[in-house]
């Protein structure tokens, strides 16, 4: 009888730590999948204000360097990727309105290995 | 025989957690595109509504197909639509003379969802006052 019983108890043992085995891996990789996402969400939302307030800078009439050095220094808050962010400013057209045009990009490598760009544009009048 | 069943059953079991986190991350990716999208879409309201305060002449320009698909292009938006009008008799620094209506399409888990917002704003009184 004892001996059965012992059986009986390893053999659900083994097969908790099979489900374990083929479960943990998913779990593992959907937390991963949503640490990515609040990662690239918060760098999203930093380069986005930080769009938005260098735009806001060339609105005042401050000069080019010096709205790039300070976006610069918006981007460092919360800086979780390696690769250098970009600013771009340029003279553009829309709806025959002359605006200036400030972009962001910070190129993202996941832990997946993807690599894209993350941009954000914002205009100034 | 018992042995081949409990198999089956592992086999769906597992086939279950796949299926449950492949839709975790499909609505974990869709939310965060619909959050970016929600912040571009209020990034274009503002910037078409501040030109048009600054610019009333300019509302027509705002309205066609050319400057939506720019839009669209620059701000990284799909199937944006959006209509903006003065109301009403004509832009005025009336505090809701500037109405925009603003809708971008988005896809949670393949379903369509339309997300829009209303911006009301007024011509800039220094315009006005000139």
């Amino acid at each position: 009888m004892n001996l059965f019983q012992n059986r009986s108890e390893s053999n659900s043992t083994g097969s908790a730590i099979v489900s374990f085995t083929l479960v943990a891996p998913l779990v593992i990789f959907v937390s991963l999948v949503l640490c990515q996402l609040i990662f690239l969400l918060i760098t999203y939302a930093n380069i986005s204000l930080a769009s938005e307030r260098g735009a806001r800078f060339i609105g005042m009439g401050i000069f080019t360097a010096e709205v790039i050095s300070k976006t610069t220094l918006e981007l460092e808050k919360y800086r979780f990727y390696r690769g250098e962010p970009k600013i771009e400013i340029e003279k553009v057209e829309i709806a025959e309105q002359k605006m200036i045009e400030i972009k962001i990009s910070i190129p993202i490598q996941t832990f997946f290995g993807m690599k894209f760009d993350l941009t954000s544009t914002s205009h100034a009048l | 025989m018992r042995y081949k069943l409990d198999q089956g059953n592992a086999i769906i079991e597992f086939l279950i957690y796949v299926l449950v986190a492949a839709t975790f991350t499909q609505i974990f990716t869709d939310f965060y595109r619909v959050a970016k999208s929600i912040n571009e879409m209020h990034k274009v309201g503002n910037l078409i509504t501040s030109t048009i305060a600054q610019n009333p002449k300019t509302i027509d320009k705002w309205s066609s197909d050319a400057t939506k698909r720019l839009l669209w292009e620059k701000y990284d938006l799909s199937k944006i639509d959006y209509s903006v009008q003065c109301n009403p008799l004509g832009c005025s620094n009336n505090p809701e003379s500037i109405n925009l209506w603003i809708s971008v399409r988005t896809s949670i888990m393949g379903i369509e969802i339309p997300i829009s917002i209303n911006k009301k704003a007024a011509v800039s009184r220094y315009l006005v006052y000139e």
